[in-house]
């Protein structure tokens, strides 16, 4: 039935248990999964009309943001792995974390994607999160929802 | 994995294409479904205070409402029954309809609520369909949802 899966993760513990359902959804299906990360391009702070980070910093913080989301994507892949399910790692920039992973879906030819109803910045207020909000209006591919 | 999954079908074209890929994915889980359409118990058009409505045609509405729902069902069934997996279906008239949806899942102990992302209508495209919305922000149980 599904055969290719796209998995997004934030490193949160919601997208980890996400994760785990869709691993053994996949492995049901012997699809296998990719897995992917966004992680942020404009990080800075603003004030006014004046940007408070230089380029130096914003490298430093771009580099340590694409390494947290490495982290990410190994915990994700020993999810995976544990399963018994081929795993591919995407690890891309962007300020939209829904569009990289509409764009991923699209690239790589998933036919599902698996993810939780709201990530890390999901308080318990908030029951539907924003991103995954947003996946659910602009993919083409169904979308597999866990609270 | 899932072993009871519920279809909410408002007969859009939508729905009906995805009653047809949920039929497909039980008959992969070897699972059984439950279709279920919800139909408002009171039909909408208030004019300030005034329910602009009457009675007699409430009553007029809901039997059309039951008619098209049953036709709705009809489509389930018969998916259900080509593809060998057992159906049961359920017409309900609730005028919240993501709760009567919520609440069929979890009394037929459902594991998997399937739902279109969105009706009809020219502007359904750019929107989450709201009872969709609804079911998502306040369903326990896991929401695939079909474009």
């Amino acid at each position: 039935m599904f055969k290719n899966i796209l998995i997004p993760t934030d490193g949160s513990e919601m997208s980890e248990d996400a994760a785990r359902k869709g691993a053994a959804l996949a492995k049901l299906h012997g699809a296998r999964i990719v897995g992917v990360h966004v992680f942020p391009v404009s990080l800075g702070i603003y004030y006014g009309e004046a940007v408070w980070v230089d380029e130096t910093m914003r490298t430093q913080m771009q580099e340590a943001a694409a390494a947290e989301g490495r982290k990410y994507l190994d915990k994700l892949e020993e999810i995976v792995r544990a399963e018994g399910v081929p795993f591919e790692r995407v690890l891309i920039e962007g300020d939209s974390p829904w569009q990289g992973i509409v764009e991923t879906a699209d690239r790589k030819g998933c036919d599902l994607i698996v993810m939780a109803a709201h990530g890390r910045r999901g308080i318990a207020a908030v029951l539907l999160g924003s991103e995954t909000n947003r996946v659910l209006t602009h993919t083409k591919i169904p979308v597999l929802v866990y609270r | 994995m899932y072993k009871n999954l519920l279809i909410a079908t408002d007969g859009s074209p939508r729905s009906r294409k995805m009653v047809q890929e949920g039929v497909k994915l039980a008959k992969a889980l070897d699972a059984r479904v439950v279709g279920v359409h919800v139909y408002p118990a009171h039909f909408g058009l208030t004019y300030g205070k005034v329910g602009v409505i009457d009675a007699r045609t409430q009553v007029r509405l809901r039997a059309i409402a039951r008619k098209e729902g049953e036709r709705y069902l009809e489509q389930v069934r018969q998916a259900a029954e080509r593809a060998g997996v057992p159906c049961e279906t359920a017409l309900l008239e609730h005028d919240q309809v993501w709760k009567a949806i919520i609440d069929t899942a979890r009394k037929r102990r459902c594991d998997l609520i399937l739902m279109a992302a969105h009706s009809r209508g020219p502007l359904a495209r750019l929107v989450l369909g709201s009872e969709t919305n609804k079911v998502l922000m306040n369903s326990k149980i896991p929401v695939l949802v079909y474009r």
